[in-house]
């Protein structure tokens, strides 16, 4: 039997250990949080409307977090097959809640919300544009050592969705800062197997990345930067080739491509710096037709002349009407202005019945466009509740997916070789949901201003 | 420590022939069938569902394995009388209650052991890789055990079986629930009693903290790598082992004064 004062004395040593046991907690706590979620997201998801069940709580919070995530995915997906939209949106904020680092959750459920919520006509709301943006930035706040969320913000929607290629090129440019990291982290640390991988994975983000980043500085009508940016991707090409990263074929057809850019790309702007000049007039003109309620023919003219059977070597040409350039059409509330959402909570979920967006865009054939946009069919994505209405067409010779590049070698990269008496709009601001201007770019524009009642009324009207 | 070791080994065989291993069987079991539920999945999702149900699934096996145990090794003796036999022995008490959760703990391993080749096999299976990864996963689910086993044993030296078997489950989910405890413990905006935060702290440093075992989000999503991964794991063992030898050397204090 333990004598009395040694008992005492083990039990107040054993006590003591709990001086050290917190010390450890409190350092272990900041590594602690990079492993678990945020209580006050879960909080959220059990009270608020995202209606997680408690048990599904006590779950991620007991080892079974990452697959009560998993599992919920898997149900979002269903929603979406079944096309039950509005269960979406929550389910996607409380997953990314309870795992921040579910990558695929991030760039599924973004590109969902831009581009798959559409109307009849399979244009998509743009009312979830804010909140796609705000989920992948949340998604790279969580998640800064992965280019590829970069890149996936600065094309799929920066670029593609929304043209906005000041954003576009910030994001490219932070993911390749990124990716050279790695690569300085991987070699200051030979032996870290970890890094070595991280390394590996990022050198070859350069095929999305690197050529987005060239593309993007193209668009910006930056050919020197673009240039640059291709050589650049060339010899990454080249050093993960000699490497032995990812498959060699892909690699070395990458690098082959890449050689194809940098020499279209040197040629084009030899030959755009004469044929560009002088200016010619595009002579833009569009007409808006009240064809019923809710109902609109968007139609009108572009001299959209570009250079005809254009020979890259020796830069032979004809000048002609090319088809295929887009106009941009876009309906909005008078006074709406795309909102940056920060906080992307489960009330910033609920989208704005009341507010009501469509953009489309229409193509050119031998100088004419026209398109007929019902608005009707869709009462819930146009209510039309506003009291004013702007309608905008535009031509942004800057942009790839409206502009061929035989169009842009008549009228520049920014539109420098492109006049209009009427509508030439040099203040760089793209209509939409672009964030700022882009200096020097040249667009063609026509804003029409509707009342409520120009929308709703009978029979036939034209506005000009 | 020749007498620890036999009372131990004694502990470890008397758990086999109580056929406790049939947990892993089960648990193998619903892994394997678990493999092939998810097929129908994309094999990104797939695999995270795998790799999350498994490690859950290993880890809340070994906690009703761990808390099972603990909770009957001594009563048990006491019950049936064996613990006279021993103890008229020269036999420590200390030594009693030390070898009594050593074999425990060699049971809850052998257990996590085989579950974990069981799991390991199958991530092999679907990756077509070795992912030893997936070994830090486990090897820290039994550092949580270890520290559960040490709590049922604790309050088995003066609670009843049933008694204990809810408080230690009560103390686990509490001690899972840590992020909760340290939101309660913080008020940057000075709303609140002082006396509730620092009680919240209190708990949040004191209670044994089971979430801190919680690492498996990287080895589910391989592109994440957490900084200083190796300086957690360690300081994660340091934990286990001060902790189990608080509850240790309490539980023996209390015992050494336990009419029997």
């Amino acid at each position: 039997m333990m004598s009395n004062s040694k008992r005492q004395l083990i039990l107040v040593l054993a006590l003591l250990l709990f001086i050290p046991i917190g010390f450890l907690q409190v350092n272990m706590d900041p590594t602690r949080h990079k492993y678990e979620p945020d209580y006050g997201n879960v909080k959220s998801a059990v009270e608020n409307k995202g209606g997680l069940p408690i048990e599904m709580a006590l779950g991620a919070f007991t080892g079974f977090r990452e697959a009560v995530a998993g599992l919920l995915w898997v149900r979002t997906d269903e929603f979406f097959h079944n096309g039950d939209y509005e269960a979406i949106t929550p389910m996607i904020r409380i997953i990314t809640w309870l795992d921040p680092h579910f990558i695929d959750v991030y760039e599924t459920g973004a590109w969902h919300m831009d581009y798959n919520f559409t109307d009849a006509d399979q244009r998509s709301d743009r009312r979830y544009i804010p909140l796609a943006l705000s989920l992948m930035r949340e998604g790279i706040k969580n998640n800064p050592d992965l280019p590829e969320l970069y890149s996936d913000l600065a094309f799929t929607h920066y670029y593609r969705k929304i043209s906005d290629f000041n954003m576009s090129r910030e994001y490219y440019e932070r993911g390749m800062k990124k990716i050279i990291e790695i690569e300085a982290d991987a070699k200051a640390n030979p032996n870290d197997a970890n890094k070595k991988a991280a390394a590996q994975q990022a050198a070859l983000q350069i095929t999305t990345l690197g050529h987005g980043l060239a593309h993007t500085y193209e668009a910006l009508g930056m050919p020197d930067e673009a240039l640059k940016q291709w050589e650049y991707c060339y010899k990454a090409h080249m050093d993960n080739l000699a490497a032995g990263f990812g498959g060699q074929f892909g690699e070395s057809s990458s690098a082959q491509n890449v050689q194809k850019q940098i020499q279209e790309m040197t040629m084009r702007r030899k030959w755009r710096a004469t044929m560009t000049q002088p200016p010619v007039d595009y002579k833009f003109d569009a007409q808006l037709v009240r064809v019923a309620p809710k109902v609109f023919e968007m139609r009108g003219k572009l001299n959209s002349i570009g250079a005809k059977k254009f020979v890259l070597e020796t830069g032979a040409h004809e000048w002609g009407l090319i088809d295929g350039t887009r106009i941009e059409i876009r309906f909005q509330d008078a006074d709406y202005k795309t909102p940056e959402i920060n906080n992307f909570s489960l009330n910033s979920l609920s989208l704005n019945p009341n507010l009501t967006i469509m953009q489309d865009s229409a193509s050119v054939r031998d100088g004419k466009f026209s398109r007929k946009i019902d608005m009707s069919k869709d009462p819930e994505m146009y209510s039309f509740t506003a009291p004013k209405y702007t309608v905008t067409m535009w031509f942004n010779p800057s942009n790839h997916s409206d502009t061929p590049p035989q169009v842009q070698d008549r009228i520049g990269w920014r539109g420098e070789g492109m006049t209009d008496s009427r509508y030439l709009d040099t203040s760089g601001i793209v209509p939409g949901d672009t964030s700022g201007p882009q200096p020097g770019l040249r667009l063609l524009k026509k804003t029409f201003t509707l009342t409520h009642e120009d929308v709703m009324g009978q029979g036939q009207k034209v506005f000009e | 420590m020749s007498t620890i070791w036999l009372i131990a080994n004694g502990t470890f065989g008397e758990a086999m022939r109580r056929k406790i291993l049939n947990v892993f069987l089960f648990v193998a079991l619903a892994i394997i069938v678990m493999t092939f539920a998810f097929t129908s999945f994309m094999p990104r999702q797939e695999l995270v569902l795998i790799k999350s149900m498994g490690l859950g699934v290993i880890g809340l096996a070994g906690v009703f394995i761990s808390v099972i145990l603990g909770i009957n090794l001594i009563p048990n003796e006491i019950e049936r009388r064996t613990i006279y036999t021993i103890l008229s022995k020269p036999v420590q008490r200390s030594e009693f209650v030390l070898g009594k959760f050593l074999g425990g703990l060699m049971t809850v391993f052998s257990n996590i052991a085989l579950m974990g080749l069981a799991f390991l096999l199958l991530i092999v299976y679907k990756e077509h890789a070795i992912n030893l990864d997936v070994l830090k996963g486990i090897l820290m689910i039994f550092f949580q055990l270890m520290i559960v086993g040490a709590l049922a044993l604790f309050f088995s030296v003066f609670l009843s079986p049933f008694v204990n078997f809810f408080l230690t489950f009560a103390i686990y989910l509490l001690g899972s629930l840590s992020s909760i405890t340290e939101s309660l413990a913080k008020d940057p905006d000075h709303h609140k009693n002082a006396f509730v935060t620092g009680f919240f702290y209190l708990v949040h440093v004191v209670i044994p903290n089971f979430a801190n075992y919680n690492i498996q989000n990287p080895i589910i999503h391989p592109e994440i790598h957490v900084g200083k991964e190796g300086l957690y794991i360690v300081q994660l063992i340091v934990y286990a082992i001060l902790y189990t030898t608080i509850l240790l050397t309490l539980a023996v204090a209390i015992f050494e004064r336990r009419e029997v």
